[in-house]
């Protein structure tokens, strides 16, 4: 028999409180991992979800020219050098090294046109992929467009030339067909007339030139940067910019939830670590005469230690290994109940299994530090009494 | 000079600002191989003055030595050790570890002792079986009767050979013929050449030592 048989021992013959003792730490541990777990999948759901809400990426011309304003962002609407993008572009766009992060590419024409005398700005796009940029569009009046030659208008543009839906819009290059009416979005959407790229292009004799590309990309698994460099390659004479407000927004949203997953995690550590502080002082009460014995048969201070801190070592390894284990798998079948997260993916971490076992070793024998070294230094002739 | 040797030890408890002596000045020798009882009322000391000879605690003043070793010139570790290598305690209340086996409560001094190699358990079966409970090592001291859990305790007091033995009150807890069976191994060890001390309160246990202290209010009678 060694003095690690003694620790193992008692925790085996008092299968109640050890089993309290693993309990305590295991839930504390594991509630800490499924919160990071959490904490991670939601970051990654509110990431894709953010990645496909808006463009992150924007690709325009590099060459100089009159500047046409479009949601804020200045686009050369005349190139006076270099070259004009084509739908070409969106396709060399697909073979950038991590062209798997492209969730949509929107490209635009922007042309300048009059309506009833009134200057406008017609948008050629693709509608599919600019409705899925553009996810808070709502059609206020009507409906999408079916067909080439269908329009949807701006909120503010409808109002100012007085158009709804099934109205013909005359053009100096061929007719358009209001299919439906934004509502309103505060942007500069509000005044434009969308259309089909492919008609605009033909209707405007543009071959098939574009004005810009948007790129909603899913950054949460590369560096935006990189993606923009990697564009910027794949097209010469074209000039690719992050959005930076839509980045920030993203990495700001997951570093609020990282760090909201780290202080609740710390939270029920310091927790765990209290029961287990408050069982060993109470536990090291209890074996008073025990230890008493031992200090009297010629166990030294170091020895009684070593016996505590032992059986918390054990308790805390354990407890590391179940909580890690429930706060892996409680994730799985708790969070759609709990959170409605039916999207979440939690996958197994090992460096978070690693670091919630060192993590929960950690916190027994820091909470067993203080009453193992009181325990230690116990008089044995106080401890046992009848001396 | 003596195995034991206590010159003018004291030993003076403090309670806030009061003291109190409980061992006066106590002067006695004991030879190495003599049964010797402390004999006294409650309250005179003879706990005391195991656990002065014990190394349990350090006298408040004057000179406690074992075999020539002075307990005073002791650090703490080196004290553990001295009760390790030297002293066997046999304890009124048997003192066994509930959660520890019969056997493992006997191998508990050899757990620290060096060099031992894997020798323990078999050590401590012969110590049980110089008990009479070589059958019983596998119980826990609740499946025990107090006469066998004593045993087991006088087993563990003498699994490491020690030169001394120390025993407080040792049928204490056991009826007259449980308390006899005790009585005639402490007897039988004295025989093998241990040094016993036992305290006790009970003339008829006394007669069986080869010399008995008396202490009263802190001093030899």
């Amino acid at each position: 028999m060694k003095l690690f048989d003694i620790s193992l021992n008692n925790l085996r013959r008092k299968k109640g409180r050890t089993f309290f003792l693993v309990s305590g730490l295991a839930i504390g541990i594991g509630a800490a991992v499924a919160m990071t777990l959490v904490g991670e999948a939601m970051n990654k759901e509110v990431m894709r979800a953010l990645d496909e809400f808006g463009a992150n990426i924007l690709v325009l011309p590099a060459s100089e020219g009159l500047p046409l304003s479009y949601g804020g962002i200045t686009v050369s609407a005349v190139n006076t050098g270099g070259r004009d993008l084509t739908m070409r572009d969106v396709a060399s766009i697909r073979t950038i090294k991590n062209h798997q992060n492209i969730s949509t590419i929107a490209p635009k024409l922007l042309v300048q046109t009059e309506i009833k005398g009134t200057k406008v700005l017609l948008a050629g796009v693709d509608f599919k992929a600019e409705q899925r940029l553009k996810k808070w569009w709502r059609v206020a009046a009507g409906m999408n467009p079916q067909e080439s030659g269908e329009a949807l208008v701006g909120k503010d543009a409808a109002a100012r030339l007085h158009l709804a839906p099934g109205d013909s819009i005359a053009l100096a290059q061929g007719t358009l067909r209001v299919s439906g009416v934004l509502d309103g979005t505060g942007s500069q959407d509000d005044g434009l007339i969308f259309a089909d790229i492919l008609w605009v292009q033909k209707t405007f004799k543009k071959g098939t030139s574009i004005s810009l590309i948007e790129l909603s990309a899913l950054c949460s698994g590369c560096p935006i940067d990189d993606m923009v460099g990697q564009v910027n390659s794949a097209l010469p004479g074209a000039r690719a910019v992050a959005v930076k407000e839509t980045v920030e927004l993203k990495m700001q949203a997951m570093h609020y939830f990282h760090k909201f997953s780290l202080g609740i995690s710390a939270l029920l550590l310091i927790v765990a670590g209290m029961i287990i502080f408050f069982a060993m002082t109470a536990s090291v009460k209890e074996r008073v005469q025990e230890i008493g014995l031992f200090r009297a048969i010629g166990f030294r201070t170091g020895h009684i230690i070593r016996v505590l801190l032992t059986e918390a070592f054990i308790v805390s390894l354990l407890a590391g290994t179940v909580g890690t284990i429930l706060g892996t798998i409680s994730p799985r079948f708790v969070a759609p109940y709990l959170m409605n997260a039916y999207n979440l993916t939690f996958e197994f971490d090992p460096v978070l299994a690693a670091g919630a076992l060192v993590a929960s070793v950690v916190v027994g024998l820091f909470a067993s530090i203080y009453p193992a070294v009181r325990a230690g230094r116990l008089d044995p002739v106080e401890a046992l009494k009848e001396l | 000079m003596s195995f034991i040797e206590l010159s003018n030890a004291s030993k003076i408890f403090h309670a806030g600002e009061e003291e109190y002596a409980a061992l006066k000045d106590v002067s006695l020798s004991i030879d190495a191989g003599e049964f010797v009882a402390v004999m006294g009322p409650s309250g005179s000391g003879k706990s005391t003055l195991l656990s002065l000879i014990g190394g349990l605690s350090r006298a408040s003043s004057g000179v406690v030595s074992i075999d020539d070793i002075d307990l005073r010139s002791l650090g703490p570790n080196k004290l553990s050790d001295f009760r390790r290598e030297y002293l066997g305690f046999v304890f009124q209340s048997f003192y066994l570890v509930p959660y520890l086996k019969a056997i493992e409560n006997v191998m508990l001094p050899l757990t620290i002792q060096p060099g031992l190699n894997g020798t323990a358990r078999t050590m401590a079966m012969t110590a049980l079986a110089r008990v009479g409970l070589a059958e019983k090592a596998g119980r826990l001291p609740s499946q025990l009767s107090g006469g066998e859990q004593e045993r087991v305790a006088i087993a563990r007091a003498l699994v490491n050979n020690p030169a001394l033995i120390l025993a407080d009150e040792p049928t204490g807890n056991l009826d007259t013929k449980t308390g006899n069976k005790v009585l005639d191994m402490l007897e039988s060890l004295h025989a093998e050449g241990h040094t016993i001390v036992m305290v006790t309160h009970s003339e008829e246990n006394a007669k069986k030592a080869g010399r008995t202290i008396e202490i009263r209010d802190g001093e030899v009678a």
